[in-house]
């Protein structure tokens, strides 16, 4: 009995949202809702660390690398230049509203 | 396992969720403690100042100061980081207490009859109606609230606010999430050394978790701890009996316990009077009084009311007023303790008021050393859940 028991049954099912009205805070709804996005990102990113957290400490306990080979570890030429490259294109997909909506304002504004 | 639920209807979460509860209670951490004292600093050098300029004086509650600060870009941050924070908490322990109920179905039911364990009870009651002003919404942003019940077995809202509670705390309310119980039963056991209750009564207990240090306090009384929620007193049976702790539940409203007339020694509960109407809150002061021996000790732990703190600080404790879903909360600290008291019957000279320091914080000799101080609420520690916390508790002798 002292073990969480598992498997015991089809899963349940509980509610996913509150009832009532969920509070915001901003003059346009969007900001709230990008708040929350981001938010859940941000949570991913941490789950993200943590599972690397863990398999650096496994990677060690098993003998297949130490974590200091980690921290000074370098790329090589090729692929150091690889990774700037894609480091640049995540830049850009990541900013891409920014760029479609000064495009817009162009197309508006310019003669 | 969640971090302070170890007991055996503990649930399993796996690496990510894990991270995700430690995310959640990460941050809340920093809203609760850096952000909170950012606001506070940024209320005292612009906020405050700009409103005396205004209206040629200072806030004169926590309304203007709310007022002021809606505006504020710091403030709208603050309460949209805490507001989904407070959604995490649940959303991170959820799927894992999805996985475990059928199973921890079975585990209750196997806790709740061994009587080798302990030789508590627990009585559910279909008369018993969940009120409107509770089926509203859901208190504290949490899916389904307290109440949801999905069969005679079920103890899914228990679970659910357990492990929740567990990432929500901060570590604050204790490894056993009973701080609030253990400080308030050293206090009163140190405090009154003479004083033994036969029986203690707890209203409002949900999962039992500030019940069960009562009875680990006064091993010879017996300890009854009732609530509305049927999955709730289920599970604080459960709870109980794996702890080995003999306590009795009962599915029942604080306003209308059952209880015989003056048959209890010392009536307790714990942030239950803040999330009723005003109506309710005086039902419960008149059925404390209704049920109290002679002699006998009525104490709530709750908020601090408005009328012991600064316009700043009723401002800050009330947000959850407005944004948590206690739509009640501000109603209740506006209220005066001491006439809360006495329009019960309740004679005024009989009046006490403890701010009792968190023993898990501060530790068990300063709770003691605590017993003569006279229960003045400190702005920035007492009834917030912060570092440093001071739990308000008061109350009378009937």
């Amino acid at each position: 009995m002292s073990d969480p028991a598992e498997d015991n049954g089809a899963p349940a099912s509980l509610p996913r949202t509150a009832k009532g009205k969920r509070p915001a805070f901003f003059d346009d709804p969007a900001v709230d809702q990008l708040l929350s996005v981001t938010l859940e990102l941000a949570s991913e990113v941490w789950v993200l660390r943590e599972r690397l957290a863990a398999m650096e400490v496994l990677a060690d306990r098993h003998d297949l690398f130490k974590a200091a080979e980690l921290e000074n570890f370098a790329f090589d030429a090729a692929k150091a230049a690889d990774l700037a490259a894609q480091r640049q294109e995540f830049i850009a997909r990541l900013f891409r509203t920014l760029e479609t909506q000064v495009a817009d304002k162009d197309r508006e504004t310019g003669d | 396992m969640t971090a302070h639920v170890h007991h055996d209807l503990k649930i399993a979460p796996n690496r990510d969720e894990l991270a995700r509860q430690s995310f959640a209670t990460g941050l809340r951490v920093h809203v609760l403690n850096h952000m909170a004292d950012r606001m506070k600093q940024h209320y005292e050098n612009a906020v405050e100042p700009a409103f005396k300029r205004t209206h040629g004086r200072p806030p004169a509650d926590g309304q203007d100061v709310h007022k002021a600060m809606k505006p504020e870009a710091y403030f709208r941050f603050y309460s949209g980081l805490r507001v989904n924070a407070q959604e995490m908490v649940w959303a991170s322990v959820r799927p894992t207490v999805e996985r475990a109920l059928p199973g921890l179905r079975q585990t209750a039911a196997h806790l709740s009859a061994d009587q080798q364990r302990a030789h508590g009870s627990v009585t559910t009651d279909e008369a018993v109606a969940v009120p409107d002003h509770v089926s509203a919404m859901d208190v504290h942003l949490m899916p389904g609230c307290y109440h949801l019940e999905a069969g005679a077995d079920d103890i899914a809202a228990g679970v659910l606010y357990d492990n929740g509670l567990s990432v929500f705390s901060m570590g604050l309310m204790g490894d056993n999430l009973d701080d609030i119980g253990s400080s308030i039963t050293a206090f009163i056991h140190a405090r009154y050394p003479d004083f033994k209750p036969a029986r203690i009564l707890d209203m409002g207990c949900t999962i039992g978790h500030n019940t069960l240090p009562w009875a680990r306090t006064y091993p010879e009384a017996e300890v009854t701890g009732v609530d509305i929620s049927a999955p709730c007193v289920r599970y604080a049976h459960a709870r109980a009996q794996s702890q080995g702790v003999t306590a009795h539940f009962r599915q029942a409203d604080a306003t209308a316990t059952g209880l015989e007339d003056a048959s209890v020694d010392l009536v307790f509960s714990s942030m239950l009077l803040h999330e009723l109407p005003k109506k309710q809150i005086a039902d419960v002061f008149r059925e404390a009084r209704r049920v109290l021996k002679p002699g006998g000790l009525m104490l709530h732990m709750e908020l601090p009311p408005n009328n012991q703190m600064s316009a700043y600080e009723g401002f800050y404790l009330d947000w959850d007023c407005f944004y948590n879903q206690e739509p009640y909360y501000k109603g209740y600290r506006d209220q005066d303790p001491r006439q809360l008291c006495a329009d019960a019957g309740f004679d005024p000279d009989g009046y006490v008021q403890f701010v009792v320091p968190s023993i898990g914080v501060y530790g068990a000799d300063a709770v003691r050393a605590a017993v003569d101080a006279q229960g003045t609420v400190d702005d920035e520690t007492t009834g917030r859940l912060a570092e440093g916390i001071r739990w308000f508790v008061y109350g009378a002798w009937a």
